[in-house]
């Protein structure tokens, strides 16, 4: 079966002030394909998702879909959108709307169906992620996983050519996860539609994909099928990412989070990854120094923080990445200074991003292999 | 809430101090004096008591006021208006012996060439009619006690020579003042028979205060001013003057030995009466209320829509448009209310024939405008970003979807901020009245004027302010019920469709 390209990215580079996630990006989408886009944390997988419909704009290069350059001045990209279809890290759901009325609003409004095409639509959509029940709910009514679930069926309701999953899962509690790429696989097991996902969960990763791009030094480092990828990994940074890495992540949505419960959650991960007590002690502090005492009092009433340690036992280098909300703010310009001290001595190559759209600031950093008590003797 | 009511009343009575009566003015040495500005009272009154504090009221009602509650111990008035005082049944008070100095008083007009025009014509007007014995009856119409009994018929207007515009405060018993919803007074008279000898049309606007219209006739607004106005040289400064129309005594007051006192309920009814039914003045307070009501109601209807429109357009991502709207509304917000009404009033529509209730609608309209922008501004900007990414990555644009999605939201978390600033509007608007509007305090103002009761007209309005607070509480309250998505029914939700 010979197939149709869909989606083409030639020469794709992006720069903010101070930072070029992307330098030179390549890539081919066929129809009907199942792309999954792996890598670590500030090597711009969510950047190459979002410019490819136009939610960031492009610094250079190409984008061409369906042999149409999307980023040509005459093009109306609000046409272009309703073909391509996204998932959020954060759902995103209209919050006055009922779920149905979610669904609803975009194929009537921008498709001209009739409200009740629409709503056969939503419906039948509804019924078949086991969410029909929800109709007239409100999203807030709704656990994180059904959010998720819901949004997806929203995206499908434009029936899009190709569907954008940006981080689908890591907002969510570990519970849901499953229900969510239950959904994910079963949209792909239809067929029709093309995808890009972009995750950290690997075993999804190796069960839905029909190739794997890994993302590193600014571009398609590796691609290949997961197998070629997870088992036979050609090049030398995939294979430590493949092998090695290890990650723990921690959503933090309101300023009285459980603080005890996450401190237990990084040791365990240290115990179970046999991370030495040094760095480990060095997360600790970290989280504290970062997240209670730097960070959380400057962001919104409505915080959101995702805490990402990328653990690589092979170079036995633990490596950060904090992004939030709010305003962009720099630690480094914090009054905090004995905060700041703690965490300059326990890690190194500190250094901020500030993107758009939700949770936009990213806070990245190294973490260094012994305490600060012990290097202070070394 | 009777008890309390009674209770402020006896503490209203129980102000009323001691007197000194029989005291003549050389013996008499106050501490604290209550006066009008410049003039004679000013000259002679700080020469003969140097150590004395004076203060400044407005009207008349707030001296005899303030004298009742001990507040100062004597005013200094016109011999008029004390006789007015007297004759009103005012009869707490009494005039030392001998009279301050002599007052001259006369109308005013604005230091241009119209204004010169007109002093001259009013000067030979007043000389003929004086030689023809006119002033001499005039003054014993009004003057020789009777007072509220006068009338006065608008003399036939041919208008030929155009129109006059004068103002007044219209609280100067006898020389101008309100009875029903008409200006009379000898002053009135002799401006309609100027009028009627010169070939004039006239209409009479009432200011809020007597500095207000001098404020007016300054700036040219009005033509001529009519407010028994005493003749000094400062004004003569700014102003022309005519000939002096009166030349009256001033007079030292006091408060006298307590009269006979009416019974509790006795003087109640005696102040409903006056307050309400005397002269018909619950259709002044009526026709406030009206007024009040036209100009809340308007400048919330324009100023919400204004305040969308600046939204919308403030979305458009104008850099020179953003500019300009931020610098307009940092003007409106840093601006007192009442000095944009009379700035407006008196610069910005000056000279435009445009009416004070108008003026105000604009002023109010433009305010609430921005008010209603910032709240929807802050109100959008509390709807979490990601829903306007999802909007737009399903393919509305940014337009469509900060109609469809943000927009709703906004709107609702304003709401209650909304409908405290509409409320707040309705108890700004009090303040028209220094704008020549009459509106429910510019009436109570009018009667207090009248019946020297500060007491009743106060409470009336205070009631019937509330009445407007909770219908303008009410109406919003119905607007949010329609507005709130969440209080839909399933029906509601899915109307036109099958299930």
């Amino acid at each position: 079966m010979s197939r149709t390209e869909l989606l083409r990215i030639a020469h794709l580079r992006k720069e903010y002030p101070g930072a070029t996630p992307l330098v030179d990006v390549n890539l081919t989408v066929s129809e009907g394909e199942v792309i999954v886009i792996i890598g670590p944390s500030g090597t711009g997988k969510s950047t190459l998702l979002r410019m490819i419909n136009q939610m960031e704009r492009v610094t250079s290069g190409e984008i061409i879909f369906r042999e149409q350059e999307i980023t040509a001045p005459d093009v109306r990209i609000d046409h272009l959108r309703q073909k391509i279809g996204m998932i959020f890290q954060s759902f995103n759901l209209f919050s006055q709307m009922t779920v149905v009325e979610n669904i609803m609003a975009a194929p009537e409004a921008l498709l001209g169906l009739s409200r009740q095409e629409a709503y056969d639509r939503a419906m039948t959509l509804l019924h078949k992620v086991g969410l029909a029940e929800k109709a007239l709910r409100y999203p807030d009514e709704l656990s994180g996983g059904q959010q998720q679930r819901i949004a997806i069926v929203r995206a499908l309701a434009m029936r899009p050519e190709i569907l954008l999953f940006d981080e689908p899962t890591s907002a969510l509690d570990p519970a849901m996860v499953g229900e969510v790429e239950a959904v994910i696989r079963q949209v792909a097991a239809e067929g029709g539609v093309t995808m890009l996902i972009v995750t950290h969960d690997m075993d999804f990763a190796r069960r839905i994909a029909s190739r794997i791009l890994y993302m590193d030094e600014g571009g398609v480092y590796e691609e290949g099928t997961p197998e070629k990828i997870f088992v036979h990994p050609e090049r030398e940074r995939t294979r430590q990412f493949i092998r090695r890495l290890k990650v723990l992540s921690i959503a933090i949505e309101s300023r009285y989070f459980d603080f005890i419960g996450c401190h237990m959650e990084i040791e365990s991960f240290g115990r179970k990854n046999n991370i030495s007590q040094d760095v480990v002690q060095s997360l600790l502090l970290l989280f504290e120094e970062i997240v209670m005492q730097l960070l959380l009092p400057r962001l919104p009433d409505n915080p959101r923080l995702l805490w990402t340690v990328e653990y690589n036992p092979e170079e036995e280098v633990a490596s950060l990445a904090i992004h939030y909300n709010g305003t962009p703010f720099d630690i480094m310009n914090s009054e905090n200074e004995l905060s700041l001290r703690i965490v300059q001595g326990c890690a190194d190559e500190i250094r901020s991003e500030f993107l758009t759209g939700e949770m936009a600031n990213a806070l990245l950093l190294k973490v260094k292999r012994h305490s600060p008590e012990r290097s202070g003797k070394d | 809430m009777m008890k309390r009511t009674v209770g402020l009343l006896m503490l209203f009575w129980l102000a009323v101090t001691g007197t000194v009566a029989g005291v003549s003015l050389d013996e008499f040495s106050p501490e604290r004096v209550a006066r009008w500005p410049g003039g004679i009272a000013e000259r002679v009154s700080r020469e003969r008591w140097p150590d004395a504090q004076f203060i400044y009221p407005d009207t008349i009602s707030d001296m005899v006021q303030l004298l009742r509650q001990g507040k100062v111990d004597a005013f200094i008035l016109p011999k008029v208006f004390v006789d007015s005082l007297l004759q009103e049944g005012v009869h707490d008070i009494e005039p030392l012996s001998p009279p301050l100095g002599e007052i001259p008083s006369a109308f005013l007009f604005p230091k241009s060439e119209k204004g010169n025009r007109l002093a001259g014509q009013m000067n030979e007007f007043l000389w003929r009619r004086e030689a023809d014995g006119t002033l001499k009856a005039l003054r014993e119409k009004w003057f020789s006690g009777n007072n509220g009994k006068q009338h006065f018929e608008r003399p036939a207007l041919t208008g030929e020579n155009g129109t006059l515009t004068a103002v007044s405060n219209g609280i100067n018993m006898p020389f101008v003042y309100l009875k029903g919803n008409t200006v009379i007074g000898y002053e009135m008279e002799l401006f309609a028979l100027f009028c009627a000898d010169c070939g004039y049309d006239y209409k009479i606007e009432l200011a809020a205060s007597f500095e207000g219209a001098l404020v007016g006739v300054e700036t040219g607004k009005y033509d001529i001013g009519i407010n028994a106005i005493e003749i000094t040289p400062q004004r003569r400064e700014k102003f022309f003057f005519s000939s002096p129309t009166y030349v009256d005594e001033c007079l030292v007051v006091v408060c006298a030995d307590e009269g006979t006192e009416l019974g509790f309920f006795a003087s109640l009814e005696r102040k409903i009466k006056a307050t309400l039914i005397d002269e018909g003045r619950w259709k002044m307070l009526a026709m406030g209320m009206g007024t009040t009501l036209l100009i809340t109601a308007c400048s919330a209807l324009f100023g919400t829509v204004l305040g969308f429109f600046l939204c919308f357009l403030h979305r458009e991502n104008i850099p020179a448009m953003n500019n300009a709207i931020r610098l307009v509304s940092r003007f409106f917000a840093g601006m007192p209310m009442m000095v944009l009404l009379m700035l407006f009033y008196y610069v910005v529509f000056g000279h435009a024939a445009i009416g004070g209730d108008a003026v105000a609608i604009v002023v109010f309209t433009i305010t609430t405008g921005f008010d209603v922008f910032g709240m929807l501004q802050s109100g959008a900007a509390s709807v979490p970003k990601g829903q306007m990414e999802a909007a737009l990555a399903l393919g509305f644009t940014e337009r469509q979807a900060f109609r469809k999605f943000i927009l709703p939201q906004a709107v609702l978390t304003f709401f209650p901020t909304y409908q405290a600033s509409l409320v707040n509007l309705l108890k700004f608007t009090a303040i028209v009245g220094y704008i020549a509007v009459q509106d429910l305090t510019k009436m109570a103002d009018l009667i207090r004027a009248r019946t020297y009761d500060a007491f009743m007209p106060l409470i009336a309005i205070s009631v019937l302010y509330l009445i407007l607070a909770w219908l303008f509480m009410q109406l919003t309250e119905r607007l949010l019920a329609r507005l709130d998505p969440r209080r839909r029914t399933a029906e509601e939700i899915l109307r036109g469709v099958r299930t």
